[in-house]
């Protein structure tokens, strides 16, 4: 299992190093083999934890990296069917830098899924760690989109079509985010018998659902901005990969 | 008045002063006598809380209170917006997409209020200690008694600490469904309800939840006569291992309430990006 699990890292790694060339050759069909490719092979990661280890992705540096990866190509694969004058070079093309952000950041973490845990067998757990971690990848794709938009600051309509797609992201992240607390309330409340607590783990929770909803409260004054609006939409991203990665 | 206190730079406001404080609160976690004072709320009604902690731990103390006036604020601030501009908005140019926007933030307002609720209502014990035999008196007349506690595993995981027992505790090696503790409750000496409780899976009733947190691990020394020679060296100190359990006491009559508006909430939020234009 470790040699299939550093193989398929390494494989994927190798694969983004290889997208961005094409991104600066601007090799739209290319980049879209790969990032199908990409999507396979870290979907087979996922299907090999869930037969292996009998439950759904939830954290630990390497398996969340994977499935993260995973719903990002996944989102950037369904992007493509609604997009008309929409910049694929671009979105490929940061689609790949973030994941392989995410790899070589993670470079040094051992390739094997999170230990085992009396607790996974719950499925409010299983809820609650996989939901955040799939809203984490979507609150990131929205930072993606957000970014892509800043891009084509010249043209006006594409910007448009990309902020409107980060928003409607953003919308199906806060869903998914909610989703997933309301499934973590849940266990705790039969885990320590509340639904809330007054702790750092419920505090972070709690500034993400604010951080997107700070974003969709913009005053006229700011929203008009397009930085602001990019970066106060990226917020929710920046914060959920820190929390992930660093909890 | 009504329409200054829902403008939207109130609310982003309130929302931006809210992430603040909560920042602040993850930083004051850090601090051992901080988070000491942050864990008693979690014990404590907040007004109880406040009444101790407002000399003892005063920075705390005025985050509690901020945190709370934000809150506050962005509560008053959605029931304006919601009675002026959305209910408005939402008669004249009916349509689900204004409705569901509307309901959307009616339902953030519930949540926020079983929230605020749950602070100044209820009540709470954690940390009940008992092993077979044992008594504890709660609320209102009730008490707890547990009947029997079945411990199948390896008993080194109760006994070694916290942070080593995390690794070892696996789906293999703890089953959380057999470990459990027959307990009873109690109102005025007749028994209510009689169930297994175990890790994960409570007794519920009316509103009152009985939780199971972890085993507990007693070492009983008897001395054992031996051929009728009372000598130390003839009577073996015998150590029995008694294994108990802790238990949360929580009662709170917000808690369906906040799940179901919880779970509105996030309806209203699908159909919403649905709908939306």
């Amino acid at each position: 299992m470790i040699f299939f699990l550093s193989s398929l890292y390494y494989l994927v790694l190798g694969l983004f190093v290889l997208s961005l060339y094409f991104v600066f050759k601007k090799k739209k069909s290319i980049l879209k083999k790969i990032v199908l490719t990409c999507t396979g092979l870290t979907g087979s990661g996922i299907m090999a934890l869930i037969l292996w280890e009998h439950r759904l992705p939830l954290y630990g540096a390497f398996e969340a990296s994977i499935y993260i990866i995973f719903i990002l190509c996944l989102t950037e694969i369904l992007f493509w069917k609604d997009s008309r004058d929409i910049p694929i070079v671009n979105t490929c093309g940061a689609t790949a830098f973030i994941s392989l952000f995410l790899l070589i950041y993670h470079s040094a973490q051992p390739k094997t899924f999170n230990p085992d845990f009396f607790m996974y067998a719950n499925p409010w757990v299983n809820l609650f760690f996989n939901l955040r971690l799939t809203a984490g990848a979507l609150f990131t794709r929205v930072a993606l989109l957000y970014l892509a938009g800043l891009m084509n600051e010249n043209q006006k309509s594409r910007q448009e079509i990309l902020f409107s797609s980060a928003r409607q992201m953003l919308l199906a992240g806060l869903v998914i985010f909610l989703c997933s607390e309301w499934a973590g309330s849940w266990w705790c409340l039969n885990w320590l018998g509340d639904s809330w607590r007054w702790s750092k783990g419920f505090f972070k929770a709690a500034i993400i659902f604010l951080l997107v909803m700070l974003s969709c409260h913009l005053p006229p004054s700011l929203s008009r901005n397009s930085r602001v609006k990019a970066l106060t939409g990226s917020l929710p991203a920046l914060f959920l990969l820190w929390i992930i990665f660093y909890h | 008045m009504i329409r200054k206190l829902a403008a939207i730079h109130i609310t982003y406001s309130a929302i931006l002063a809210l992430v603040i404080l909560l920042m602040g609160g993850i930083v004051l976690s850090y601090f051992p006598a901080h988070q000491k004072a942050i864990d008693g709320l979690n014990t404590n009604l907040i007004h109880q809380w406040l009444f101790h902690n407002i000399f003892n731990n005063t920075l705390v103390t005025a985050w509690v209170i901020m945190l709370c006036l934000a809150s506050g604020i962005l509560f008053i601030n959605t029931l304006c917006c919601s009675m002026t501009t959305l209910v408005s908005a939402a008669v004249k140019h009916s349509s689900i997409n204004r409705w569901s926007f509307l309901c959307m933030h009616l339902l953030f307002l519930v949540v926020l209020l079983c929230h605020g609720l749950a602070l100044i209502s209820g009540h709470k014990t954690q940390e009940i200690e008992l092993y077979p035999g044992d008594s504890h008196g709660l609320i209102n007349g009730f008490s707890l008694t547990v009947d029997e506690v079945n411990f199948v595993d390896d008993i080194r995981l109760i006994s070694m600490k916290m942070k080593k027992s995390r690794k070892l505790m696996t789906r293999k090696t703890f089953h959380a469904d057999q470990n459990t503790a027959r307990v009873t409750l109690i109102k005025d000496r007749t028994p209510i309800k009689s169930q297994k409780v175990m890790m994960l899976k409570p007794l519920v009733y009316d509103g009152m939840r009985i939780t199971l947190t972890r085993f507990l691990l007693k070492k009983d020394t008897e001395t054992r006569e031996v051929n009728g020679n009372t000598s130390n060296e003839n009577n073996p100190r015998l150590e029995k291992e008694k294994i108990g359990a802790v238990f949360i006491f929580s009662s709170n009559n917000f808690t369906a309430l906040f799940f179901i508006a919880y779970g509105l909430l996030i309806l209203t939020i699908i159909i919403y990006m649905l709908m939306r234009p």
